[in-house]
């Protein structure tokens, strides 16, 4: 059985291992899969071509900052390497574990999105295995570049990717939080705090009223020189962890954390601590056992307020309310298809899947394609054909890429049918 | 610590010599037959660490040539780690005797006629560890794979042997045991998840045990226990069993 992270959907699928020196296209319809980290069904297919064997590095100039390596490696390993040495990724996520394809097939986003953009940003090349057609090098600007970015797998197999770097001084992070206790405030504190190069709020959602609380993590790579990387190892959830989640006990939890989270604080932490709070715990996904789905949307700035007032309305309304919520302010857009991020405010809730829960997404959709905003496919496993053109515009010019360079039938994913690209 | 790698392009080699290098090695000689495959491996530890990599075309059927291959490595190896095997198609080499002599050239004889010459240099020096890896395949014979699991049982008395001698010249030999990984050698195969290790983990138990100075080690450990099973199962059973 084979899922994204969030378990479901679910399926059987064959897993074909991409070998270091591969340079031919299954057979049968595929999919990359790479850490296997998206929510839904982006890296799910009858056929699966896993990366994790392309783990190697090929060049490091450690003058320059330029890396090149396999696609499979992990963002993890990467920063073992290049930190020590002085550099850094210029867009780390929330967990350390995706590799450099799944980075570049989603186009991710960070905490520092408002300054840096999105991954794509860092990509001076990358080598694409296309069916048929054997590895093509694709530069920034180019069709195949626009398409690939964000064009979650659809283009075929990234298999080496060059990377800029940017230089660190250390491997760890001034860090503030700010209480707040309303979206104003939060938005207020968020001004004030642009020019810090990493941010991000949590939200406390999980109570009657919209919002409970929330807090806005600041921070700033330290320069002290300590640029050792090193992970705490993992802790496993507890047997049986699952059994206790409800949604009165993460209420509790939310409870909790608001009593820590809404008081100021400040300090010096590890990379770990405050890039990947999440990867302490090894495989937390499993607490939702019944799936996980996570509402990922972003709304432009000029709307943003009333768009995410409606929705939180909606969230009122209903009886389902999110277990973990996270806002960011994202920089302006890029030119890629399909890359998600827009100069706007974005809003990630984590929620256990059930039947009321699916009918809320739906409202959702409505009003953030209403507003001109869009869901963040690499968390996606639910939105309709329809609601997915209207808020990706140029999903024409990927489906007529794949139209014609003959990758409709071969490089398919439960995604790319559903969505009918 | 210099380290001759036999079979660089295993995925558990691999592994192996990453974390040789948290143990102090510092050049490598990556010996294997293809030269693409072997630079990646190279490529790849030059740019992870501050370490010197060669590489080197070596063939384990190639018996005739193994001494003055040996002759000609830029140094007296401190660390040898040897990865080459080949499981190769039970069925086929039933009928097909060159396949069953690659097999068993590949997984015994070829170690032998390249150690040989190593472990001479080695004693002389008077220090020096050895790591090969074995399986549990060797433990005992099962009608599904056995052409490959007597090569490594003949691999593990050589070993034994070869420790026995050494041992007084400061020369430590590791025989690793090894269980199910997820490598290209069991890629065709659908094994129970649950038993398949990472290339990561199996690399780095090899390692430790190299720099530790063991003998015989189980990787991942829990097959001692599996093995210790499977061996006690009188023969009478086992030939009637369809394994
Ligand atoms: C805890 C957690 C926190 C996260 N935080 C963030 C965050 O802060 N910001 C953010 O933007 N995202 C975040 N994500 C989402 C994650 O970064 C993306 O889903 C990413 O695509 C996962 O990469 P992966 O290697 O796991 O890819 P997979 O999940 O295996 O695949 C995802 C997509 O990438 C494609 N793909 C993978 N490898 C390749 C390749 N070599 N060539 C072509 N296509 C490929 C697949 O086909 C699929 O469409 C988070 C996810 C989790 C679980
Ligand atoms: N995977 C397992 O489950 C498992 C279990 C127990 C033991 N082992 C043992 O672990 C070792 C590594 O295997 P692996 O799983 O990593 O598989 P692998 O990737 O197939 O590695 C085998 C290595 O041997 C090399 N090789 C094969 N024939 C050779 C020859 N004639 N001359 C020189 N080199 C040759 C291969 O080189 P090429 O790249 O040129 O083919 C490759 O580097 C093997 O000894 C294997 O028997 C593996």
């Amino acid at each position: 059985m084979c899922a994204g992270w969030g378990f479901r959907p679910g399926r059987q699928a064959a897993l074909v291992e991409a070998q270091p020196l591969i340079d031919r296209w299954p057979e049968a319809p595929a999919i990359a899969r790479g850490a296997g980290r998206a929510y839904g069904d982006a890296a799910l297919s009858d056929t699966l071509l896993s990366t994790r064997q392309l783990d190697a590095l090929i060049a490091f100039d450690s003058k320059a900052g330029t890396l090149v390596c396999e696609a499979g490696l992990s963002l993890a390993e990467l920063l073992e390497v290049t930190l020590p040495r002085g550099w850094i990724l210029p867009v780390i996520p929330g967990t350390r574990f995706v590799s450099v394809g799944g980075a570049i097939a989603a186009d991710i986003h960070g905490k520092n999105h408002h300054h840096q953009g999105a991954f794509s940003s860092a990509v001076v090349w990358l080598d694409l295995l296309l069916p048929g057609q054997g590895i093509v090098r694709v530069e920034p600007g180019e069709p195949l570049f626009l398409a690939t970015c964000g064009g979650m797998g659809l283009t075929g197999l990234v298999v080496r990717v060059a990377l800029q770097l940017l230089p660190a001084a250390s491997a760890e992070v001034d860090w503030q939080r700010l209480p707040c206790s309303d979206l104003e405030q939060l938005r207020a504190l968020s001004d004030k705090h642009a020019s810090d190069t990493y941010s991000v709020a949590w939200l406390d959602l999980s109570g009657k009223q919209a919002m409970r609380g929330g807090s806005l993590g600041v921070g700033e790579l330290a320069d002290d020189g300590n640029t050792q990387v090193k992970w705490q190892s993992s802790l496993p959830l507890p047997p049986l962890a699952d059994w206790f989640v409800s949604d009165t006990t993460m209420r509790l939890a939310n409870d909790f954390l608001r009593w820590r989270e809404m008081r100021h604080s400040r300090g010096r932490v590890s990379l770990e601590a405050f890039f990947f709070p999440l990867d302490r715990i090894n495989r937390w996904n499993r607490l939702y056992r019944r799936g996980l789905l996570q509402y990922q949307f972003v709304v432009p700035e000029n709307s943003s307020s009333v768009a995410i007032g409606e929705l939180l309305d909606r969230l009122a309304r209903s009886s389902a309310r999110p277990y973990l919520s996270v806002w960011k302010r994202m920089g302006a857009a890029n030119d890629n298809w399909l890359s998600f991020p827009m100069a706007g405010e974005t809003l990630a809730m984590d929620f256990p899947r059930r039947p009321d829960v699916l009918k809320l997404f739906n409202d959702f959709d409505s009003i953030v394609a209403e507003h001109g905003g869009r869901v963040y496919l690499a968390k996606d496993a639910r939105l309709s054909v329809d609601m997915f053109r209207a808020m990706y515009p140029n999903w024409t010019s990927l489906a007529e890429l794949r139209e014609s360079m003959g990758l409709a039938g071969t490089v398919v994913s439960d995604l790319s049918t559903r969505l009918q690209l | 610590m210099k380290v001759l790698i036999l079979g660089a392009t295993s995925p558990i080699a691999v592994a192996t010599a990453r974390a040789l290098t948290a143990e102090g090695a510092s050049a490598f000689v990556l010996a294997g037959r293809s030269p693409d495959k072997l630079k990646r491996v190279a490529d790849d530890l030059a740019a992870r660490f501050d370490v010197e990599v060669d590489t080197s075309h070596y063939d384990a059927v190639d018996w005739q040539n193994h001494a003055s291959w040996v002759a000609d490595l830029p140094w007296v190896p401190d660390a040898v780690v040897v990865a080459t095997g080949l499981l190769g198609e039970q069925d086929q080499a039933q009928t097909d005797a060159e396949h069953a002599q690659a097999i068993l050239t590949c997984n015994f004889n070829g170690v032998v006629t390249t150690l040989e010459p190593l472990a001479q240099a080695m004693q002389a020096r008077g220090s020096g560890v050895i790591g090969v890896m074995g399986s549990v395949a060797g433990l005992r014979g099962r009608q599904s794979n056995y052409v490959y699991g007597s090569a490594k049982a003949g691999l593990h008395a050589y070993l034994s042997g070869l420790r026995n001698r050494l041992f007084a010249d400061g020369v430590h030999v590791t025989t690793a045991l090894i269980g199910w990984v997820r490598t290209p050698m069991t890629a065709e195969f659908d094994l129970p998840a649950a038993l398949v290790s990472e290339p990561a983990k199996v690399g780095q138990g090899l390692a430790k045990a190299m720099v530790r100075g063991n003998s015989v080690v189980y990787l991942p450990g829990y097959w001692r226990l599996i093995m210790w099973v499977i061996r006690s199962i009188p023969e009478t059973l086992f030939k009637r069993l369809k394994l």
